[in-house]
């Protein structure tokens, strides 16, 4: 796992071959850590706060989502292929309990847990223009991910105030996903910046203690 | 309905999905919607069916006839013009198209969740490999959300008691939304240590083979109904493949 936090910046140190031979080895028991007890308990927490954090949200009548706290807190404590799981499952359990329209954006979900998990590694949370800087390319890519999706499957609708921006793009000539995907970066970029601000701000207050434990956040410390 | 199994309500889910959006003719959707609300109405659910449909489908459909009613890139057709506004029937009829795709894939997740117990289903799942680590955290939130609820409840009032402004400029709500999710999260991870060692002391991550409490068999039927369901979606898929390879 270190090695692979060493890969990222391989370029600054040089990576010698025998630590890339350690990273590739390593694969299935870096899976097996990422998914031990504690992840698994951590994760039906954090899918809760995804779907709480939205009580938050209304009774603060802030104009965003934060609908992906908690998969991104995931990815950062426990690693991209558990952040990206839980996306996946986050979604999957919204559709079944509250909006059956989410089912769709399960693929984002699980983009956005793999995504920031990644960027963990890569040490993008430890300070927060970095944290900042994640949260505009996870904002990106969650655009570019959706896209396909809300044109494909909702004809260009979602059921955020971005439906208006898309119209308006319309009505002034664009093609439907370059429309979408206009109103999809304004929207998605500026809710996944405040996540990952807000992701950082927790890891950041987590105590030692708890820390410590999770596989990735040590990177952190 | 209830008594099929939670696999086969699965497998019909994806039958009914791929006709929805893969069979290349517009109209199945229409046909699908028709059919799952009979199924609904056969079964003495078709009110609060239609309910839930409709509130979760309402805001989609609306806007899609307006936007692509309205602005349609590319349409030939004028139907009317509303001031400088020009409806072209191809936006009509896209609009109409989405929506009854948006309407028949709610329906179906709707219909779905609605005959199935969400534990059965993972159970049977797990009966058929699924990994009981996935079942776990899917159970799992499921039980969790009632109390993640109260305590956001519990968390938003006693923030407001402390003087917490919650009403305000946007900057000030921000920085309100911070001092909630705090202790909504760090409260919620100290209980995370603790429940893991109580499922470690269960045998949580023991492997091998384990005996379910449940029981998911189904109605004699249930096998034919299945291999049914995955008729169906092989016909959805194979309409799209038979499309793309045959334009025209």
């Amino acid at each position: 796992m270190r090695a692979l936090g060493q890969f990222f910046q391989g370029r600054r140190r040089g990576v010698s071959n025998r630590k890339r031979e350690v990273w590739r080895m390593s694969i299935g028991q870096e899976l097996k850590k990422e998914f031990s007890t504690l992840t698994l308990v951590l994760m039906p927490i954090a899918i809760g706060i995804n779907i709480v954090g939205g009580v938050f949200i209304v009774a603060l009548k802030l104009p965003i989502y934060l609908d992906s706290i908690g998969t991104v807190l995931v990815g950062i404590l426990a690693g991209p292929w558990a952040g990206a799981v839980t996306g996946l499952l986050a979604n999957v359990i919204w559709g079944l309990t509250i909006d059956p329209v989410a089912f769709p954006f399960a693929i984002t979900a699980f983009f956005i847990g793999l995504v920031a998990g990644f960027l963990g590694r890569a040490g993008m949370f430890r300070t927060l223009p970095r944290a900042l800087l994640s949260g505009a390319i996870i904002g990106v890519m969650a655009a570019t991910v959706s896209t396909p999706i809300v044109v494909y499957v909702f004809g260009g609708v979602t059921s955020s105030g971005s439906t208006f921006i898309t119209a308006y793009l319309l009505a002034t000539g664009r093609q439907l996903i370059q429309a979408v995907f206009s109103s999809s970066i304004i929207s998605d970029v500026g809710d996944k910046l405040i996540t990952c601000l807000v992701a950082y701000l927790i890891v950041r207050n987590l105590p030692a203690r708890l820390r410590s434990r999770f596989a990735q956040a040590r990177v952190l410390a | 309905m209830h008594l099929l199994t939670p696999a086969t309500k699965l497998v019909g889910a994806l039958g009914f999905l791929s006709l929805i959006f893969l069979f290349p003719w517009p109209w199945t959707a229409g046909i699908v919607l028709a059919v799952l609300s009979l199924l609904a109405a056969v079964s003495s659910l078709w009110r609060k069916f239609a309910g839930i449909v409709f509130r979760a489908a309402l805001p989609y459909v609306l806007m899609l006839l307006v936007m692509q009613s309205l602005f349609f890139p590319g349409g030939a057709t004028p139907l009317l013009r509303l001031a400088w506004f020009t409806v072209k029937l191809e936006g009509v009829m896209y609009a109409t198209v989405t929506a009854l795709r948006i309407l028949a894939m709610v329906a179906v997740f709707v219909l779905v969740q609605m005959v199935t117990h969400p534990a059965a289903m993972m159970a049977d799942l797990e009966q058929r490999g699924l990994s009981s680590k996935v079942t776990y955290v899917v159970v799992s939130t499921l039980n969790i959300l009632p109390f993640l609820m109260g305590r956001a409840g519990a968390i938003l009032d006693a923030q407001r008691s402390r003087g917490l402004e919650t009403e305000g400029s946007i900057l000030r709500r921000g920085r309100a939304l911070l001092s909630l999710i705090g202790p909504l999260v760090v409260g919620t991870i100290n209980d995370v240590q603790d429940r893991a060692v109580a499922l470690e002391l269960r045998g949580f991550s023991r492997t091998g083979t384990r005996t379910f409490l449940t029981d998911t068999s189904g109605p004699p039927c249930d096998r034919a109904l299945r291999l049914v369901m995955w008729g169906l979606a092989a016909v959805g898929l194979l309409g799209r493949v038979v499309a793309w390879v045959w334009p025209g």
